[in-house]
Order: structure tokens, then sequence, then C-alpha cells
């Protein structure tokens, strides 16, 4: 199970002041099972970064909504169960390094 | 923006929270409204049943995040997203108004309020993919 990682908002447009982070997880689909992942991705996440501000939602919602045209977001990276603690790390060191 | 909080990542402006209350204190099916904090309201009706009800920001409530404010806050019957910038996906609706929950923007809600069950209340624009979808 893997989770899609997306930035979006003026910390990835380059504003050097900025309140907080827009981060976009994308997860599989609503089941349970892969809601409980993408949640136990985002509480790792918060943990890591400093003032991120996450959303979550599914392929299928993230595709009804049209999310990631309209927000224009930035993709860094896949959190996937099999490599779960070095995937967050990488996720938090790009996204702090951005 | 939504306020960005460590505790809970989602909560509403305060100055939110204060249209939300003046709206349902103005409203005729609301005898009592109580804040609980972090955006969480217990609303007493006329017919005498309570409303949970969290208030909240995020750019899209999605159905990950509905199961979070379960997790974090026990059974609710609301959600209102309070935001102009702010919405939900349809799935979300669905798999709420599936739980007897109602997923609304405060006008939706105050509407929502009207109906013997509020969760089952639909917009014109919730109608349209519902009914696209086969969901009504």
């Amino acid at each position: 199970m893997c989770v899609q990682v997306y930035g979006f908002g003026s910390y990835f447009e380059g504003t050097k002041q900025c309140n907080d982070i827009d981060l976009l997880l994308i997860h599989q689909d609503t089941s349970i099972s892969s809601c409980k992942f993408v949640l136990r991705c985002k509480t790792e996440l918060v943990a890591l970064v400093p003032k991120l501000d996450i959303s979550i939602l599914s392929r299928t919602e993230a595709e009804s909504l049209s999310f990631k045209e309209q927000a224009e977001v930035v993709a860094i990276g896949n959190i996937c169960g099999t490599n779960f603690e070095s995937d967050t790390r990488d996720i938090a060191t790009k996204v702090l390094s951005f | 923006m939504p306020a960005h909080s460590e505790d809970f990542p989602w909560p509403s402006y305060y100055r939110n929270y204060n249209f939300f209350e003046s709206r349902m204190r103005a409203h005729n099916k609301i005898t009592d409204v109580e804040a609980s904090g972090d955006g969480f309201y217990v609303l007493t009706t006329t017919a005498g049943d309570t409303i949970r009800v969290f208030i909240c920001e995020c750019y899209s409530f999605g159905v990950a995040e509905y199961h979070e404010a379960n997790e974090k806050l026990g059974k609710l019957n609301a959600i209102i997203i309070n935001s102009n910038w702010c919405g939900y996906s349809y799935e979300c609706k669905k798999h709420c108004r599936d739980d007897e929950v109602g997923l609304f923007d405060i006008r939706d809600f105050m509407a929502a309020l009207n109906c013997d069950a509020p969760w089952n209340y639909l917009n014109e624009s919730d109608k349209e993919y519902f009914q696209q979808n086969g969901w009504l």
C-alpha cells in the first residue's frame, strides 16, 4: 500500500514567509485499511515537519474534485508500507529542503 | 488558509466559530448552543434532541478525515465545513450520509436543521452528483 505525497500553496511557490506548509496525501481508496494507513502517514509527517497542513483524499476523491489540477500541486514522492520509516524521512527531507 | 494547530490540524478560525454560533442562536429549531472547544459543539433542538457538531476548515474534507474526526471526537451528528475556500468530496458526503451524519457547509446546515433527518439533506449540486452516480 502506497500514498502519494504532493505539495501545494505558497511554500512550494517560493514564498519566503509562510504560515504553513500545505501537503496533499492521495491514498488508494476509501476502505478502512487505506484510511488508517494514510492517517499513519499524516501522523508521522506532522511529527517530522513543523507547521504542516495536510489534506487527504483517496484517488477517486481527488479525481472527482480535480484537486491536483486546481491546486497546481508539486509531486514530492511516495510513502509505501514496506519502507514506511525511510519513505517518511525522505519526504520530510525533501519538503524541508524545498 | 486553514488555521494550523499541532493538536488538531483543521479547526476553524475563532471568528468563524462566532459566525457559526450567531447563526445557530438565530435558528428557530435550536434552543441551546454549547461550545466544548476546538470547534466541537453540542446543539439542542426544539424537539429536545442533541446534535454533536464539529466545525472545521480544510481544503477538501475526505473519507479519511471523517474517520480521523470520529476517532478524535467520538460519534458526530454533523460536520460543518466552515469556509468559502474549503469543501468536501461527494464520496465523503455519501459515506457520512450512510452513517446518518450530515456533512454540510453552514448554509446547507441551516436548511438541513429544518428536516426530520438532517443528515439526508442534499443541495442541488449534491443531488446532481448523487443522481449521476446512482446513489439516489
